[in-house]
């Protein structure tokens, strides 16, 4: 009987509430409430959730869940794709967009997106398409070239590096004049960077080719070029050995042990300023990157993300949530939000946006703590001297996984960096083979 | 040699290997006590000038809304129900197999000794897939249903029950008209309590223990029990730029993930070392 | 799933049984009983063969069934996984990793607690229930904890005793356990401080079951404490070390929480153990077929190591039976 009484209370409240609610909503995009969740790592997430909803009072989004970053986000997004569990709109990196879209994860959004085409550079909207589906919306990009610390350069009478072998020389040097100092690290833990590298030297390590099978050559003379050369500059200890993004790394960063890092877009946010204590005195700029062939003006693309909309996003929501991934990265108060600082104070995501109206937020041209120059205009013109050939993978977790163990045990001596890609190359062959794929070495 | 020599290199060498067991607990106690700032800046082995363990806590307790203590509550709860279900379904089988003829009887105990070779490896994959299936994944009944298959129980309960519980008891129960399970509820279990606190206790400390099962299967935090959860905020600790590094609040929570253990070993010892070394002795 | 306790793989200690008799009126009724008796006790087992069904036996034969099927497509596709796992040398690493792993650990675990057993059961001890209770404190310790624990006393950064040999000049830079070259005796020493208690309290409680008459005889006889615990305490407790032998095995071969979180923490390798490598198959890369071949191939390996094992040793038992039953 009173539970009776307690129930009717319950409805007239809940109707009650309706009412009042349901009349404060005016611009609204759906006739009803929709909600679906969206998963990422990027800093200050309901900042951006909130700039979203402040357009579309309809759509409520659930705070993304802290999953870690990387490897240990894509462990958890493969999984809960496995179970179908996985969220409606999830960020992806153009690097594991191929492992998705092998596994039929990614929906084809075209219909929904593809009028944001001309708001990007052509060679990131070729990386989110396939077969004239558009699989993702570009987030962010990571154009590269070289952050370094004139200072340093100045004082130890080092040339500012325009090619590898300059790179080369000045790193020894300068390890020499300043024991406590490096040019750069390498990082046998990071296999981003290293495909990156190869990017920039014109190699091309995964080939689809038109009857459908991939070329696989991570052992290649050009590939094998690049890592011989970081190779050699850490046998002479002109370059530190340090694994990338840990703790130790950041301390190392504060620390001043790096006259010079190669970075991308985002690398002043997340690689410098993240890293260096308030009282720092590091002043850092940004040049081009070091060139393989004199004059030249080649530069590759480290990280940057997607945000895809997956298959377990139920069909009624897919087209909010192709909306929300366009939103967040094409409109100017989106935009502003990816610029701001990435921190609790700053709010934002501190993202070097793909989009070209990058530009045109207040925020681009903002000085960047412990930068000198206007280093966004800088990065946004390497963004269009990317080489543009260079094609990912399905098996770029597979990949990662074997090159680290295998430039773990070459970084420790016990084995050449020749060596260590000639058996990455054989471990992803036959792993791809085992999976189904034709392949050829 | 004389005696007191021999005595004193006697002590000497397992004083030496007791400070081997102690090193790592004597030091979780005091850094435990150290916030951040001091751990790195102390002497290793020294309790610091002023112990920050009210700060700590307070860390420790309110940090991410609080998921430590959701962490502490589940250990218990999976512990607690596997090691009362897992003893009950245990002991029942242990004894029916004990004291009653059927067929397939050979083929069960078969079954559960050789269950006992298979490495859970070879399971947990499958299992995640199946649970999902069922819809069990990231439930607290996923993770206690798996655990309550526990051989080791099974066998232990058949051999104790038909060693301890005699036959002639069972038959004048029988005559009086008890049914069977009545049988077991009144004379069997007294006679069989303890080996059931015995198999309570480990199923209790194996439960608590348990790393590998929690973690494939359960997914939201606040179903986390201490092992997952303080094993995830321990792997931050290696990441650059994760907010602020969460060293105080992984040494406390993991000190006090031990102190029920620890609190209560003195009083277990016994019940656990006869159980251990139960499958070892049995049918020598 | 259960912790290391489990029982002997040797003989089947199965309960006797009554028997059956002529078949008189008498019988026949006793027959009907019996029947009734045992379904029962069938009953009783239902519980626990239902959950076994369930939670065992399924994923046991879904495992099976996985690893015969192709990652891609889901359909039968023969030996093509168990191929790849034998092309694998990634996998293979691991596996002689364990074996190089167990054959040492394992030998001076089981040493370290047979040792520690003797001692304690000599005249020569005192305070023998205070060192047996410390020594089996780790077993409270859950695995990643000790880890964790044993993470941060490994780091020189957080530990000052690493830095004393350099201080002292014996070494160049402070020591380094979990760096690449030494992660793996980083891992044997936890694993061993976290075991050899459990081991040796098993130990202890089977050394109290030496009869005393024939301890009394060996000191009546003259002999020195030394050889009455190697040439009467230990062989009598044989089996006993057998068997912690061959749960250390089994947890050899299993190792995956200490690796786990030391790299977590300190970036010592995700691929050193075979369990390492089948958990990021199935998780990382989503290729669960392969994973639960790799498993297959992982329980295969550890029953014919332990049976292995068992027909070294048992060869060696034949003639210590003799003794015992004198014993007796």
């Amino acid at each position: 009987m009173r539970l009776k009484k307690l129930v009717t209370l319950g409805a007239a409240a809940a109707t009650l509430l309706g009412v009042v609610t349901s009349g404060a909503a005016t611009a609204s995009a759906a006739p009803t409430k929709i909600t679906f969740t969206w998963w990422t790592w990027t800093t200050n997430p309901k900042n951006v959730i909130k700039n979203f909803e402040k357009a579309y009072p309809n759509i409520s989004i659930p705070a993304p869940p802290d999953y870690g970053s990387g490897g240990t986000f894509y462990s958890k997004l493969t999984t809960a794709m496995a179970g179908g569990t996985g969220p409606c709109v999830t960020q992806v990196e153009y690097d594991h967009l191929p492992q998705f879209l092998a596994a039929h994860d990614l929906v084809n959004i075209a219909q929904y997106v593809n009028k944001y085409k001309k708001d990007f550079p052509a060679w990131v909207w070729g990386q989110v398409s396939q077969n004239g589906g558009v699989y993702a919306m570009p987030e962010d990009i990571g154009p590269m070239g070289l952050m370094y610390q004139p200072a340093v350069f100045k004082k130890y009478h080092l040339a500012v590096p325009a090619t590898w072998s300059q790179f080369a020389s000045d790193a020894v040097a300068l390890h020499k004049a300043d024991p406590n100092m490096w040019l750069d690290y390498f990082a046998p833990n990071d296999a981003d960077v290293l495909e990156s590298l190869w990017w920039q030297a014109g190699a091309r390590p995964y080939v689809l080719e038109p009857n459908g099978t991939w070329k696989v050559t991570v052992d290649g003379p050009v590939e094998e070029k690049v890592l011989n050369f970081w190779g050699n500059l850490v046998k002479k200890g002109a370059v530190k050995v340090d694994d990338d993004f840990t703790a130790d790394w950041g301390h190392h960063i504060g620390q001043d042990y790096y006259a010079a890092m190669v970075g991308a877009g985002w690398s002043p946010t997340y690689m410098v300023d993240a890293y260096l204590p308030s009282n720092s005195t590091q002043t850092w700029a940004v040049t081009q990157m070091p060139q393989w062939t004199p004059g030249a003006h080649a530069t590759a693309n480290w990280g940057g993300s997607t945000n895809a909309v997956t298959k377990d996003c139920p069909s009624k929501d897919v087209k909010y949530a192709a909306l929300f991934a366009a939103y967040i990265n094409t409109s100017k108060s989106g935009l502003e939000v990816d610029e701001k600082p990435a921190t609790p104070a700053g709010g934002g995501r501190g993202l070097f946006p793909a989009a070209l109206a990058r530009a045109s937020v207040p925020q681009f041209s903002a000085p960047v703590p412990h930068f000198i120059g206007n280093i966004n205009a800088l990065f946004s013109k390497y963004a269009e001297q990317v080489v543009t050939n260079f094609e990912w993978s399905p098996w770029d977790t597979e990949f990662g996984n074997f090159v680290t163990t295998q430039l773990a045990a070459a970084a420790a001596g016990k084995e050449t960096w020749d060596q260590a890609l000639q058996k990455t190359e054989s471990q992803l062959v036959s792993y791809a083979k085992s999976v189904g794929y034709s392949v050829e070495s | 040699m004389a005696r007191g020599v021999k005595t004193s290199a006697t002590t000497a060498f397992l004083a030496l290997a007791a400070a081997y067991v102690l090193v790592p607990i004597y030091w979780l106690v005091i850094s435990s006590s150290k916030n951040a700032v001091q751990l790195f800046n102390t002497n290793t082995f020294l309790p610091p000038a002023k112990l920050s363990w009210g700060a700590n806590f307070h860390g420790l307790f309110t940090y991410e809304n609080g998921d430590f203590a959701w962490w502490l509550l589940n250990s218990f709860i999976y512990s607690t129900v596997t090691a009362t279900l897992g003893t009950a379904v245990s002991t029942l089988t242990g004894y029916g197999l004990a004291k009653y003829s059927f067929r397939g009887r050979r083929v069960v105990f078969g079954l559960v000794v050789g269950s006992l070779m298979v490495p859970a490896t070879a399971l947990v994959v499958p299992l995640f897939l199946l649970e999902h299936y069922m819809g069990l994944t990231n439930t607290y009944q996923g993770v206690i249903l798996p655990l309550l298959v526990y051989p080791f129980g099974v066998y232990f309960m058949s051999i104790f029950s038909a060693d301890a519980v005699p036959d002639t008891l069972v038959d004048s129960a029988r005559m009086d008209g008890a049914s069977e399970l009545r049988t077991l509820w009144q004379i069997g279990r007294p006679i069989l309590m303890p080996g059931m606190v015995t198999l309570f206790l480990l199923s209790f400390i194996g439960t608590w223990n348990n790393y590998f099962l929690p973690l494939v299967l359960l997914g939201t935090e606040t179903r986390f029990p201490l092992t997952v959860g303080l094993s995830a905020w321990a792997s931050t600790l290696n990441v650059a730029g994760a907010g602020q590094p969460l060293y105080s609040e992984v040494i406390l929570g993991s000190l006090i993930s031990v102190l029920p253990m620890l609190v209560l070993f003195p009083f277990l010892q016994k019940y656990v070392a006869r159980g251990l070394t139960f499958g070892a002795v049995a049918g020598e | 799933m259960a912790a290391r306790a489990a029982g002997p793989a040797g003989r089947l200690a199965v309960p006797a049984l009554p028997r059956t008799s002529a078949e008189s009126g008498a019988a026949q009724r006793r027959r009907r009983w019996r029947a009734s008796q045992g379904r029962s006790g069938f009953g009783m087992t239902a519980p626990f063969l239902a959950l076994f069904a369930v939670f065992f036996a399924g994923p046991l034969i879904y495992s099976i069934v996985l690893s015969f099927r192709s990652p891609l497509t889901g359909n039968f596709t023969g030996l093509l996984n168990y191929r790849t796992v034998f092309s694998n040398g990634a996998y293979w690493s691991g596996v002689e990793r364990m074996a190089y792993f167990g054959v040492i650990q394992v030998t001076v675990m089981i040493g370290l607690a047979i040792g520690l057993a003797l001692l304690l059961d000599s005249p020569y001890c005192r305070g023998r229930k205070v060192f047996a209770l410390v020594y089996f404190l780790p077993y409270a310790v859950p695995g990643v904890i000790a880890a964790i624990m044993w993470g941060f006393l490994l780091e020189p950064d957080l530990d000052v005793a690493l830095k004393v040999p350099h201080l002292v000049g014996i070494a160049s830079g402070p020591l380094q356990p979990l760096s690449y070259r030494w992660a793996l005796y980083a891992i044997m020493l936890i694993v061993t401080w976290e075991w050899t208690g459990y081991n040796m309290t098993i130990l202890i409680t089977s050394l109290t079951n030496v009869p005393a008459q024939v301890l009394e005889a060996a000191k009546v006889d003259g002999a020195s404490e030394v050889q009455v615990a190697a040439k009467i305490k230990l062989p009598m407790v044989r089996r006993t070390v057998i068997f912690t032998i061959v749960l250390s095995i089994i947890g050899t071969l299993q190792l995956f929480n200490e690796p786990v979180i030391l790299n977590d923490i300190a970036s010592i390798g995700s691929n050193l153990t075979p369990n390492q490598i089948i958990y990021n198959t199935a998780f990382s890369f989503g290729n669960e077929e392969l994973a639960a071949a790799q498993s297959v191939i992982l329980a295969l390996i550890t029953v014919i190591a332990t049976v292995a094992f068992f027909a070294v040793v048992r060869r060696r038992m034949e003639p210590l039976q003799a003794t015992r039953a004198v014993a007796k």
